[in-house]
């Protein structure tokens, strides 16, 4: 696959949010409107760019046996990086986005793509996969944030669309993003399959997103395959 | 050699674990230290701003010379005091109730005799989007229109909110407001949202009645010396006195 390949899909083949089903705690929680979620995404972006760049570099001198504690260490640092910047230099959105920045550790996005792809891949496709991941993780956040914001409260990134001040106050809260959420999901298979009708075959959600083909589970003696 | 290399050997492990932990602890100091004095100016940039909306002019830095005090029920409040040309020309105090999302922390400011002049809350609150910030939230209203027109918002004086602004001009009597009582305004479905902000401008104000009392108190005390001057002096030389026998 190609550089360029890696970004792209995590725009739409593998969307972290849409299609691997990643990080829906930050997701309901920070699409509550367009500028907070612009926020969380570009946040969630460098750090997954920094994690796969030096888990990329460290993948083949880390044992398998600490791998996924050496990974969250990694990923602690960025995020405690970017916490202190955000903090120095943008702190309205410190402040906006509040617990959900530190909570980027324990987004299973991050520690997802250093198991499943950093890991196991070159630097430059590592961050091309980073890079992709996180811009589509902030494309979705926007979008749903959008949507929700106007439904909400008839604003968008807090400017009024003169249409209502109060509208549909379910949507504001982390309920309504479920339900958005769903509908989303449920109109992307709908137009997967659409797709597969068209070309005359039966679709199936790709194996390799099934649960039991995660790495993260297999925690025994057993060193992962290092090359696909 | 061969053996502490292998990927077993629990004291490779540890020494492994070890050095990434020891590498991202040198990454998290370095920048921590370099962005200590950023971090303090973008805070204290923010108290600047917010003091200099809700009190009326001054010169000096309230910022600088703020003061612990507690209020009546123990909670802690900050106290700024604002001057112009040495003369007090209002006081702003920082306080926090717990709200529907966690705390909420705002500023009040007063008029000299205590007074409340002007209440905002600080950004960072998780009240509930579109129903707790109705309550909290003084935020400019720019509309798609403006922004086709090109109007700049207003950012001289601070926007509206009726639920804030019904604290302005009362002072804190023996007990909490009520909305019958004071008119301060309670928002329904905003419950804990109004509450918390009620519970904090009572805290600021009646710390800052009580400050101002006992400021009043050693005030009067230098402020007319003839009528008080035996009685000062009498305790003035009887303090010192106590202490001697104390050592």
């Amino acid at each position: 696959m190609s550089i360029f390949k890696e970004f792209t899909k995590g725009f739409w083949k593998e969307n972290p949010v849409l299609v691997l089903v990643l990080g829906m705690c930050p997701t309901l929680a920070t699409s509550s409107d367009a500028v907070k979620g612009l926020a969380m995404g570009l946040a969630t972006t460098f750090v997954l760019m920094g994690s796969n760049l030096v888990i990329s570099v460290i993948r083949n001198l880390v044992p398998g046996k600490i791998r996924i504690p050496c990974y969250i260490v990694v990923i602690a640092t960025f995020v405690t990086v970017v916490k202190l910047l955000m903090q120095a230099y943008a702190p309205e959105a410190y402040q906006t986005l509040g617990i959900f920045l530190p909570l980027i550790v324990v987004n299973c996005i991050v520690l997802g793509r250093a198991e499943a792809f950093a890991s196991k891949n070159g630097l430059m496709a590592s961050i091309a996969d980073g890079l992709g991941m996180g811009l589509g993780f902030t494309f979705v956040l926007v979008c749903l944030g959008c949507i929700r914001e106007f439904l909400a409260a008839g604003t968008l990134f807090g400017i009024s669309m003169q249409c209502w001040d109060n509208g549909f106050a379910v949507m504001g809260q982390a309920p309504g993003g479920f339900i958005l959420l769903g509908l989303i999901l449920a109109g992307m298979n709908l137009l997967n399959m659409h797709k597969a009708k068209k070309a005359g075959v039966r679709y199936e959600p790709p194996a390799e997103f099934d649960c039991r083909h995660c790495s993260i589970c297999k925690l025994s003696t057993e060193e992962p395959a290092k090359t696909k | 050699m061969k053996d502490m290399r292998k990927a077993s050997n629990p004291f490779y492990l540890a020494f492994f674990l070890l050095v990434v932990c020891g590498v991202s602890t040198l990454v998290m100091a370095v920048t921590a230290v370099k962005t200590d004095a950023p971090i303090k100016i973008a805070q204290a940039r923010e108290t600047a701003e917010s003091l200099k909306m809700i009190l009326p002019p001054f010169d000096n830095d309230p910022a600088a010379e703020a003061i612990d005090i507690k209020s009546p029920d123990g909670q802690p409040v900050k106290l700024y005091t604002a001057r112009n040309g040495g003369l007090v020309v209002g006081y702003a105090a920082e306080a926090s109730a717990s709200g529907f999302g966690g705390k909420v922390a705002g500023l009040v400011s007063f008029k000299p005799d205590g007074t409340i002049d002007t209440v905002i809350v600080k950004s960072g609150h998780s009240e509930t989007p579109g129903i707790g910030t109705k309550v909290t939230d003084r935020s400019v209203k720019r509309t798609i229109s403006d922004v086709v027109k090109g109007v700049k918002p207003d950012t001289s004086k601070l926007p509206p909110n009726a639920a804030l602004d019904s604290y302005s001009g009362i002072k804190p009597g023996a007990e909490k407001w009520t909305k019958e009582k004071d008119g301060v305004h309670f928002v329904s479905g905003a419950t804990y949202s109004s509450n918390a902000v009620c519970d904090l401008v009572w805290y600021a104000a009646t710390a800052v009645r009580d400050y101002l009392a006992k400021q009043g108190q050693t005030e009067s005390g230098e402020a007319a010396p003839v009528v008080q001057e035996q009685p000062a002096d009498g305790n003035a030389s009887a303090a010192p006195a106590e202490k001697k026998e104390e050592n």
